[in-house]
């Protein structure tokens, strides 16, 4: 097992590798096989990383792993090291120390090599306000290097995803800031990159064109794209994240998934009309119910059946002559998870 | 086409600008032909390409990178799949394009003009690519210490061009001898003032281009910057004339005087580049750190650049003074001064670097480099002028390297001097430094 929990630690490059000649393989051929499918399927993976300014450790030994194909919230009070991090797994500063590895690639031993694989939005956009949409566009294709063929059908592509096909002959200075936002992320994803990282996309948009937001972010997810999206707005992160990290003075405080993975318990909440002993004897005898939690009229606990065991627990809550005014699923929104640790960091 | 190129046409050559450029140019040479015929017409054209190369070009060359910093379109373009040397050019003739479109048509004015004088023109076009070139260069330089106000680096960086390629351009045009002795050559001076503006030219762009390299984080040693040192340092050496000038040092003949002025140009290069190059205390534990852990390749790119210029300049005051011992006659005396000023100007330079880095590890950025300025006008000038004023002549040697002072008085004061400093850093450098950091992030 020692061996195996000191791979697990490595570098996925030796992750990756069949185990070490010599080592004691101890787990089945299966497991290996689980597990580097595991490890294929983290995209970004960082290692104790630290980052300072002149006065200042801006990030004090962040570490966290993306799979693919996920969203990932990134949330904290300002001055957390959101942004920090997110340039720091874009190649764009230099690491004090620590590993960022980017589809397996290290961000500090090949830069470019990631750049290549991932897109960045940045909070104030960069865009060129005196060319045309279309010459943004073009500049960006072949900025990043598409060949000269295909660039006309990515732009067009782009355009027709983004909404903005209207406005390819117009000043991008003359755009709303909704436009300017999904021009930004039209050249953004341009060169198709496998990971978009996104800081504060949402600022300054009106509800319409955060709406706009949200959908596409969402759409791009079931493509299978990876996004990481930094932003205070949390009810909104919560549209279309499936995970949340919490950045807090430099640390990572929490990571987690913000729905319950298939097959995981889900918190249930079932409350009387008034207070029955006989709640807890009900709920004991079923063997899908744990983590009970009685306060009077109001019972929360883990249940691991699917809906129609749920029905069939609410059946026998009420055949046992309990007065069961709701039974409903307990989310846990983002705001509540980040306003609970907050709260215990505080402590 | 290189898309930086041709995204800076884009912006620099609209339609509007390429009519307009002509037209204002033809009615200020109608006006100049009007007010003194064909002299003023040619003098015209001259004084317009000066203007539009060095005084707006350098301008538009130094804010090549700093607006796109400004403008947050920079971090674009390092993740970018451009490569160095399509940024260089890019950038390099695409912010000064509109500049060039103009000066075409004062080159034809000119050649058009029977005053049109061919080495003129192409003294003037070369003094335009140097500026240009160089401005560039020197706003690479001056963002990499992440200047608060960006606007005020192009304005530095134009500034400084101006200062060093228009005294230049003088005095090649108005004050031009028959000849450059160099090494023992006689060059014609029209020669030798073009070879050297090519020259000049290559090393910028080259400088540029590594600067820019360095920012698309391509891996780059300090190989082009080592090679630039060696020729500035030779360059400099070759100017027979100097030899005179330094006779007063004692060295004990010509080839030690070369050696020991490559050896002053070498530290005149370590100052120049600890001034000017942005210090940046995360970069410098970096450094170290790197070093210290024995990781040379990388720390290598992290290297400051006065580093490669004192390492030469060491090399060759060793050799200076091997050469001062050598040559001596086995019953001649040895020449004590020479040998404590070579001694002194490396221990001056010590105690000046490790002062310039208390200043910035005292001043945490900020006024680092005005705290620098004041302290090189004090130590070097104010206080020498006092000693002088209040007839004690006889101390200066304390304060700057000399030759003719008791070799003592020259050597040992500036020796414990360096010590002194050496040991402030190393004790501000606990405070800030790595372990000062790391006590105060872990609260101890």
């Amino acid at each position: 097992m020692t061996n195996i929990a000191l791979l697990k630690v490595g570098r996925y490059g030796s992750v990756l590798d069949e185990p070490m000649a010599g080592a004691t393989t101890v787990e089945s051929p299966a497991f290996w096989s689980r597990y580097q499918a595991e490890a294929r399927s983290l995209l970004i993976v960082v290692r104790n990383l630290i980052f300072d300014y002149p006065t200042k450790r801006a990030l004090r030994g962040v570490s966290f792993e993306i799979k693919a194909g996920t969203i990932t919230g990134l949330v904290g009070p300002t001055g957390a090291g959101k942004t920090t991090l997110l340039r720091c797994m874009a190649g764009l500063d230099a690491l004090y120390s620590g590993t960022i590895t980017v589809d397996r690639i290290d961000v500090s031993e090949a830069p470019r090599e990631v750049h290549r694989r991932l897109g960045l939005l940045q909070d104030d956009l960069g865009l060129y306000d005196a060319l045309t949409v279309r010459q943004s566009l073009a500049y960006q294709a072949a900025a990043y290097g598409i060949a000269p063929r295909d660039r006309q059908r990515r732009i067009q592509d782009s355009v027709n995803r983004l909404g903005i096909a209207d406005r390819l002959n117009d000043k991008v200075g003359a755009l709303s800031r909704g436009l300017r936002q999904r021009l930004a992320i039209a050249q953004a994803m341009l060169h198709r990159p496998k990971v978009l990282l996104l800081d504060e996309p949402a600022s300054g948009l009106d509800p319409e064109a955060r709406a706009n937001l949200s959908e596409l972010l969402r759409a791009l997810g079931a493509e299978g794209m990876t996004l990481v999206v930094s932003s205070h707005i949390l009810a909104e992160l919560e549209d279309y994240t499936t995970h949340m990290m919490i950045l807090r003075n430099g640390r990572v405080v929490e990571h987690c998934p913000t729905r319950a993975p298939v097959g995981r318990p889900r918190r249930l909440r079932v409350a009387l009309v008034q207070p029955s002993s006989g709640l807890r004897q009900c709920l004991t005898a079923d063997p899908q119910v744990g983590g009970l939690d009685v306060d009077g009229a109001l019972a929360r606990f883990d249940f691991t059946g699917d809906t129609f065991a749920q029905a069939q627990l609410l059946r026998s809550l009420i055949q046992s002559g309990l007065q069961v005014a709701t039974l409903q699923e307990e989310q846990r929104s983002m705001q509540s998870v980040y306003s609970e640790k907050m709260r215990g960091m505080k402590r | 086409m290189n898309p930086e190129f041709q995204r800076n046409l884009w912006l620099e050559l609209p339609p509007h600008r390429m009519v307009a450029m002509p037209a204002v140019l033809v009615l200020v040479f109608f006006a100049a032909w009007l007010a003194g015929g064909s002299l003023s017409f040619a003098g015209a054209a001259q004084l317009l390409i000066a203007l539009l190369l060095i005084v707006w070009g350098s301008r538009l060359a130094a804010e090549a990178v700093l607006v796109e910093v400004i403008g947050h379109t920079w971090d674009s373009q390092r993740m970018s799949a451009l490569g160095p040397w399509e940024m260089t050019w890019g950038k390099l003739a695409g912010s000064t394009a509109f500049m060039w479109y103009g000066s075409i048509w004062c080159v034809i004015a000119f050649v058009a003009s029977p005053h049109g004088n061919i080495t003129l023109l192409i003294r003037l076009l070369l003094a335009g690519l140097e500026a240009q070139a160089l401005a560039l260069l020197l706003s690479m330089v001056l963002i990499r210490g992440e200047p608060d106000s960006l606007r005020f680096q192009v304005t530095i960086a134009q500034t400084v061009t101006i200062i060093v390629v228009v005294p230049f351009l003088f005095f090649t045009l108005f004050n031009r001898p028959d000849s450059v002795h160099w090494y023992g050559f006689i060059i014609p001076f029209d020669v030798f003032v073009t070879v050297f503006q090519l020259a000049f030219i290559g090393w910028t762009v080259l400088g540029a281009y590594q600067m820019l390299r360095t920012a698309l984080q391509y891996s780059s040693g300090s190989l082009t910057w080592l090679m630039f040192v060696v020729f500035a340092v030779a360059f400099i050496a070759g100017f027979d004339r100097l030899q005179e000038l330094v006779g007063a040092a004692g060295m004990p003949n010509p080839a030690v005087t070369r050696l020991f002025i490559a050896f002053g140009a070498a530290i005149g290069l370590t100052y120049a580049c600890a001034v000017v190059e942005p210090k940046s205390l995360v970069r410098l534990r970096q450094w170290l750190v790197l070093l210290l852990g024995g990781r040379m390749r990388q720390g290598e790119q992290l290297s400051p650049a006065w580093f490669a210029a004192l390492v030469i300049a060491v090399i060759l005051g060793v050799l200076t003074i091997v050469n001062i011992i050598g040559v001596k006659a086995p019953t001649a005396p040895l020449p004590v001064g020479a040998l404590a000023l070579v001694v002194a100007m490396m221990l001056f330079t010590v105690r000046d670097l490790a002062l310039f880095y208390y200043l910035v590890l005292y001043s945490r950025f900020g006024a680092g480099n005005l705290a620098i300025g004041v302290y090189l006008v004090t130590a070097y000038f104010l206080l020498p002028v006092i000693l002088s004023s209040a007839r004690l002549d006889g101390l200066i040697p304390i304060l700057v390297p000399s030759a003719s002072g008791p070799p003592e008085l020259v050597v040992l004061p500036v020796f414990v001097e360096a010590l002194a400093a050496v040991g402030l850093v190393v004790q501000r450098w606990r405070t800030v430094g790595v372990e000062g950091l790391d006590r105060a992030v872990s609260g101890h």
